[in-house]
């Protein structure tokens, strides 16, 4: 029967009925096919070979492909080993939302101390804002002489105004 | 014909109605009963197991991968909601994991990776009825030259095989189990067959020599 295995497969419309005549052939029995695929197997040589090698192929796998071992499919310690598994898994998933939850009451705390500290530098910070303006204002008004001349009118002339009268002399 | 009569046993079938026990085990488990769980992975261990050898063979992380898809399959229980029978369910989770495995291995031949050591064909041949007159040697070569065929096969094509003539399934069960129509898995399954003996013809010439001895059982 492997002297005709140049052939492409067996016709694409015949494919699921040999199939089940293969299923429902049973390990030594001669079961016979339905009168449709028989006619088209009597004319056939194509599917007869394909039907051939997939039987070839059934046997083979049945008689020696290897099971899962009983040792295995009936080993008493899988379930338990299972079960110790979840039980790992669960208890990780136990301890990571009371770990979360630190976390996350760990992060408000430091959220919240340095939303305190940048509410007081940038209290400050207005508060530096708002001193140049005062700062230009001169320390004793009684220091520029009127005789000076007119009133300062920018940060500079202040100064000037500072360094040239008496006082400001004798500071120096 | 003893040996093949009993490797084709049936197994217990999916579409067989859930034992009473077995529905009560999953309530119980839905509501985070681990014992109750491990009375499932009990009844269904063989199966999965069975699901998990068929893709990948005789990979040392075949039991690893069974417990993973058990560990899935608890983490997913409370969204079983019983319009399917939860072998059904189960044995799908087992493919899709087992899939997952494959693909981030990378690995399509694994029993080439690692193939059976003369220890394991020995500790297999122990498992599996003894056929008078038929030398062990020649059991586990031929064992080892079906197992290399298998490997060639796209994993698809090879969990059809398996499930459908070493395990038993039906070919409704493998097309629920892999998300299939049945004529669908028909079709693709007797594809299957056929590369499996064109393999077997381009490596050894011809199918006398396993054949011979294997057609004796059809």
């Amino acid at each position: 029967m492997w002297f005709f295995n140049k052939t492409d497969g067996a016709c694409p419309a015949f494919e699921v009925r040999l199939e089940e005549y293969l299923e429902g052939l049973q390990p030594g029995s001669v079961a016979h096919p339905d009168p449709v695929l028989a006619t088209h197997l009597a004319g056939c040589l194509r599917c007869r070979e394909a039907l051939d090698q997939a039987r070839e192929a059934s046997a083979l796998v049945r008689e020696f492909a290897i099971p899962v071992p009983d040792s295995l499919a009936h080993n008493p310690f899988f379930a338990a080993r299972v079960a110790a598994r979840i039980r790992e898994n669960s208890g990780r998933a136990g301890e990571f939302w009371p770990q979360l939850e630190s976390v996350s009451i760990r992060m408000m705390a430091y959220a919240l101390s340095l939303a305190v500290l940048l509410g007081a530098l940038s209290a400050s910070g207005f508060a530096r804002l708002s001193q140049p303006a005062a700062s230009l204002r001169p320390a004793d008004p009684r220091a520029i002489s009127l005789a000076s001349g007119p009133a300062p009118v920018n940060p500079d002339e202040v100064v000037i105004a500072l360094l040239s009268s008496e006082r400001g002399r004798q500071q120096r | 014909m003893a040996v093949a009569q009993a490797r084709m046993a049936p197994a217990r079938g999916l579409a067989s109605g859930p034992r009473a026990d077995e529905s009560d085990c999953i309530r119980r488990a839905q509501q985070g009963d681990v014992p109750a769980f491990e009375e499932l992975v009990r009844i269904h261990q063989k199966r999965v197991l069975g699901v998990v050898a068929g893709i990948l063979r005789w990979s040392e992380d075949i039991e690893d991968i069974a417990q993973q898809v058990f560990l899935k399959v608890y983490l997913a229980i409370r969204r079983f909601d019983g319009r399917s029978s939860f072998g059904t369910w189960l044995y799908k989770i087992a493919v899709n994991e087992t899939y997952d495995y494959l693909r981030k291995k990378k690995a399509r031949k694994l029993v080439y990776e690692s193939d059976l050591s003369e220890e394991q064909v020995e500790h297999l041949d122990q498992n599996l009825p003894e056929e008078p007159g038929r030398g062990a040697l020649e059991r586990a070569e031929s064992r080892q030259a079906v197992e290399r065929l298998l490997a060639e096969l796209a994993p698809e094509e090879r969990l059809m095989i398996v499930l459908k003539e070493v395990e038993g399934y039906s070919v409704q069960e493998i097309s629920q189990a892999m998300k299939m129509n049945p004529n669908t898995v028909k079709v693709r399954m007797f594809r299957a067959r056929r590369r499996l003996s064109d393999l077997y013809r381009r490596r050894y010439g011809s199918s006398r020599h396993l054949a011979a001895s294997a057609s004796g059982r059809l």
